[in-house]
């Protein structure tokens, strides 16, 4: 080969491998956009089901002589006119157990130990993000306080 | 000035690529093996509401944190002996969580461990401070 030849070889080699870098990089970098998206959508989405958990327990609160008892008063959970886009909403009694879960009705409170408060799931969107908390239930009937939890589950 | 040969220069240049090349690669790395932090707000609210729920729940007529106060002097008034009180406050705290760890301290009762926990707010209870806790892991 001419000495011509094998430098346009070269330049040819060195180009191809600065755009193979190029690739790569421009590859790395669109992944770690995408990344950070994610992260981005994950983290709103976990502030708002805090802010969820935090709130909602207050909405369907207990008072006494206008004194939150923070505690959820298990007879304001008989359709409570709530409006959460795709979302599942229940209140279950963990404390005293019960064999099995047996959902509420207005003809079976209070032996019963599961309250869906709200239920709209999604057929479209796959993904579920569930979270809970513990609650204290009030029963107005006998008075009680029973331990609970309050469980969302996000449909995205 | 010390001049570099051609084949000097040209190692160089590959020394500079392979580098390059080897930062991109632990650069997309860290960002693949990434692992997802363990959300503190929910775990504070989690040890907080606990600690509430359960020292509010009624056991025969009277609260559970009622029952502590009368196990500080070996006086239940509702369970057969404060072991058996230990041990409702276990299953509750267990089942009130979602497969969490916990950490509950209270006069001599000590339930569950932690490595590294989000304790809630103290309360006392006859001069006694109950400390609940859900592990970080």
């Amino acid at each position: 080969m001419k000495k011509g030849s094998v430098q346009l070889t070269e330049s040819i080699l060195v180009m191809f491998f600065v755009l193979v870098i190029i690739a790569i990089s421009l590859v790395v970098f669109y992944r770690f956009q995408i990344s950070s998206l994610h992260n981005y959508e994950d983290e709103y989405r976990d502030k708002q089901m805090l802010s969820m958990l935090m709130v909602l327990p207050n909405e369907l609160g207990y008072s006494f002589l206008g004194k939150s008892e923070n505690a959820i008063d298990t007879s304001k959970l008989f359709n409570p006119n709530l409006d959460y886009g795709f979302r599942t909403i229940i209140v279950e009694q963990v404390y005293p157990e019960f064999n099995g879960a047996v959902d509420c009705t207005i003809v079976n409170y209070p032996n019963c130990n599961r309250f869906v408060i709200y239920d709209k799931p999604s057929v479209s969107l796959k993904n579920t993000l569930v979270e809970s908390r513990p609650v204290s239930m009030y029963y107005p009937l006998d008075g009680k306080f029973r331990a609970g939890k309050l469980i969302i589950k996000w449909y995205y | 000035m010390v001049l570099l040969r051609k084949g000097q220069v040209e190692t160089i240049g590959l020394v500079v690529i392979v580098i390059l090349l080897i930062f991109i690669g632990i650069f997309a790395l860290s960002f693949s093996i990434k692992e997802k932090e363990v959300n503190e707000d929910i775990l504070t609210l989690k040890a907080n509401s606990l600690r509430s729920s359960l020292l509010k729940t009624t056991i025969c007529n009277i609260t559970i944190k009622e029952e502590l106060g009368n196990c500080v002097y070996d006086n239940p008034q509702c369970l057969d002996n404060c072991g058996s009180l230990n041990t409702l406050i276990g299953n509750i705290v267990s089942d009130s969580l979602e497969g969490e760890k916990y950490y509950f301290e209270f006069n001599n009762i000590e339930l569950g461990s932690c490595i590294d926990k989000i304790t809630s707010v103290s309360e006392v209870i006859e001069s006694e401070k109950v400390e609940i806790a859900v592990c970080r892991r």
